[in-house]
């Protein structure tokens, strides 16, 4: 039951950030939508998951709110409506349904009901020994991923005139 | 609630594609990659392979933040050259 208010909290907010117009509201509504989405984790039995989630989604928000107000989109100016946006959005409606639809029919072969059932408490012990005995290099690579993403991110939004801060 | 999660992937995908700015499509592709972790983690559940369920979506979410500095890298570049960072204007990225 829980499970379910907290999944009609995120759609909410994931409707919200996806079709309000002004970026700061998307942005929060993103936040809501990473916070209801852990408590679903929370409900669901992941709590190690659902605190990752919590703290990347806070860190997300935060990023672009700063990148928001950096690049002028925290109040952007009014965008006219023309035939080609009302294309794209409607466009951009049907293959959203598509998606959903592939993966509502994709979700019959699954078994109606959780399979293992999971006890109350935390489940660190158990992921933190699969993750570092059965999927090392994912973890590594994943790592080497985040290292060189940092240093590339870096390299391209460099200026061109390589003036320092 | 494996439609749910697939909803919140769709509209990631509608926001993804009908936003104008750069930021935009990048709270699209947090939302995509939010419903696709919810994905695996009730997947691993109803299939019995907990576990694996929440490490895919670990790997994803942590994925989403590469993406992310990625997204914002380009964001910067652009805003250097147009001064703004409108989806139209990300054509070229050399001055």
């Amino acid at each position: 039951m829980m499970s379910w208010i907290f999944s009609g909290i995120t759609l909410a907010a994931v409707l919200m950030a996806t079709f309000v117009g002004h970026m700061r509201v998307a942005i929060l509504a993103l936040w809501v939508a990473g916070l209801g989405i852990g408590a679903v984790y929370l409900t669901l039995g992941a709590e190690f998951l659902a605190i990752v989630q919590w703290i990347v989604s806070t860190l997300v928000t935060i990023s672009f709110l700063f990148f928001a107000v950096m690049f002028g989109e925290y109040h952007p100016p009014a965008v006219k409506r023309n035939s080609k946006t009302l294309f794209v959005q409607i466009v951009s409606l049907v293959l959203g349904c598509i998606f959903t639809i592939c993966i509502a029919l994709i979700s019959r072969n699954l078994p109606s009901g959780p399979q293992t059932e999971f006890a109350d408490g935390s489940d660190l012990r158990l992921v933190g020994r699969v993750l570092t005995q059965e999927n090392l290099l994912s973890l590594e690579v994943l790592a080497l991923t985040l290292f060189l993403v940092l240093v590339g991110g870096g390299v391209v939004a460099r200026s061109e005139g390589g003036d320092t801060i | 609630m494996m439609a749910i999660a697939g909803l919140i992937g769709g509209l990631g995908l509608v926001a993804m594609i009908s936003r104008k700015s750069v930021l935009g499509l990048l709270v699209g592709i947090q939302l995509l990659i939010i419903g696709s972790t919810m994905i695996f983690v009730i997947a691993g559940l109803h299939s019995g392979l907990r576990i694996q369920g929440h490490i895919f979506g670990l790997f994803i979410t942590l994925g989403g933040i590469a993406q992310l500095v990625v997204g914002y890298s380009l964001a910067i570049r652009l805003f250097f050259l147009k001064r703004r960072i409108s989806m139209d204007d990300l054509q070229a990225l050399k001055q």
